[in-house]
Parts: C-alpha cells; structure tokens; sequence
C-alpha cells in the first residue's frame, strides 16, 4: 500500500519522504503539491493507501478543507491522515480533529524522525 | 527555533527598526536587494483574523522573511531539511517559502499563547530579490518593523512584520 504526502513545498515533501525511508519504511511514496493533484492521486489509488500526509497552510484548498472533502466520502473517509503543519497553536489541532475525530496523528514542523515515526508506524510497512 | 534544532546561536541581540510602510494600490513595497547588498530570497505569510477574512484576502498582517541566497542552503540543512542548490531559483524560492512557514507557525502559536485570538496563516508566496507586484497587507497600517538577525557574525536573516491590532480572546 502507498504513502501520499501533499504539501505545497518540495522541501518539506522531500524532508518526510526521506524521513520515512531512512527509518525503514517499505512502502511506496507518492506527492502532490496542492489539493487538485492530490484529489487525483487519490482517486486513482482508492483502496490501496496507507497513510496520507496533509499540509494544514496550502493554497486554493487548506489540508483541514481538502481533509473535510474526504471524510464526507465514504471510500476515503477510513484512509488514515496525519496532518503536519507549522501551526502549533491547539485552536489548529482542535479545528483538525473536529473535522476529523479519527485523525491519526498531527504533527508540527520542523519535526522529529521519531515523532514522525510514532505517528506513522501503525500504518505503514517497516524493515522492522 | 533556530537556536533550539538549528544549533545556531545568535551573534547578538536581534536589532529591530521600526519603518514606514512604502504602498502604491494597497500593496506594500518590499525589496530584498536593499537588505543585505546581495542576491536575496523572501517569502511572506499573511495573517487573518478568520476563515472568512482569509477567503477574501483581507489580511490583518504580513511576515516577510528575508534570507541571503547563498546562506539559504546551510540555513534549512541546519533544520535537517534536505540540501537544496542555490542556483536553482524555484529551490530557494520553495525553500524560503518553507522557511518563513515555520516562523510564522511560531509567531502565531507565541501570540495566542499571550492571549490574542488564533490568527489563521496563509501558504507562503516567494521571490527573489523583489516582489514586482508588492504583497498586500493591512491597509490602516503605516508602518512595519524589521528585525536583523547576526548569525556567525554576520546579517543573514530579517524579517518584516506589520500587523492590525490583533483581538483578544474574549
């Protein structure tokens, strides 16, 4: 099964993918950079995700508006989502999980391998 | 945050200057030439006050984030962010976009955590050297101050920042 990050920065996209596979994560990594591609890209891989990573800050559509989308579907409301932002206030975690209470994590940036790690190991495949 | 994870210490004390704000049709000037005598990048993060007011651009303020081109690099790898190459111009653009992303997330989380309201942010918008078109901001506001941060003895980052007065928490 796949990992789809979406985030407008090619930095921060480049920083978790190599995170989660210098921790050892098998499983294929996939990127979109607004909420449009990642609509796509999740629509041509229903059932076969993992793990979605969302930016909270991306233009056109926020990651809680694009999130909100897709728990209102039943064939992607069960797709496990970590949010990642730079917001670190808790009024942004509280709008997050109100959105979604099953939210599988919410991560702040410039964050730790093993917090990353904490949050996505439940859903992912390791060398482990 | 630069000092925690980056490892950085800071040379001196941050210098800050208050300045008037140059607008032409609603729009801040802003210039990063002027800043450190060299090929420079900045993003900026706007400020509301809502939901709302962000879906009709009615920013309350704006940080700019000003990064010399060449220090960009060593700055975010400091971060443990990936190395990018300076003389890619939508990598540095992206990845002071980053940057500023970072420092605004921290700027939002001090004031609320002081009692103001939660000020939503919006994603980073990038150039290098001058933003051509000006960057809009809050229109009552006249003024904005820069802060000039010395890292290894040396001016490398300032940031902007104009701001409407800020509600608190009722």
């Amino acid at each position: 099964m796949k990992i789809i990050i979406v985030d407008d920065s090619l930095l921060d996209r480049k920083l978790l993918s190599r995170t989660l596979v210098n921790s050892g994560v098998k499983n294929e990594i996939l990127q979109a950079d607004n909420a449009e591609a990642a609509f796509a890209l999740i629509a041509g891989n229903i059932g076969d995700i993992a793990l979605l990573f969302l930016d909270y800050q991306m233009p056109q559509m926020t990651g809680v508006e694009l999130m909100e989308g897709l728990v209102k579907v039943p064939a992607t409301a069960g797709i496990p989502i970590v949010m990642v932002t730079a917001s670190a206030s808790e009024e942004s975690r509280q709008a997050a999980y109100k959105v979604n209470p099953r939210l599988a994590g919410y991560l702040l940036k410039p964050f730790k391998p093993d917090q990353l790690m904490a949050a996505a190991r439940p859903y992912v495949q390791t060398d482990a | 945050m630069i000092q925690l994870k980056g490892g950085y210490d800071f040379t001196g004390e941050p210098v800050f200057v208050e300045k008037k704000i140059v607008q032409f049709h609603r729009r801040m000037r802003v210039d990063g030439l002027e800043k450190f005598g060299a090929r420079t990048v900045f993003s900026a993060v706007k400020f509301y006050t809502s939901v709302e007011t962000m879906e009709r651009d009615e920013a309350l303020g704006v940080l700019v984030v000003f990064v010399e081109a060449d220090y960009l690099s060593r700055l975010l790898w400091s971060l443990d962010y990936p190395r990018i190459d300076e003389d890619d111009d939508a990598a540095i653009l992206d990845g002071c976009g980053t940057l500023a992303n970072l420092i605004a997330g921290y700027f939002v989380k001090e004031i609320y955590d002081a009692g103001y309201i939660h000020l939503q942010m919006s994603h980073f918008e990038s150039y290098i050297n001058t933003a051509v078109n000006g960057i809009s901001f809050c229109p009552g506001q006249d003024r904005k101050y820069e802060a000039r941060f010395l890292l290894q003895g040396d001016r490398r980052v300032t940031a902007e920042l104009t701001m409407g007065p800020v509600p608190r928490v009722s």
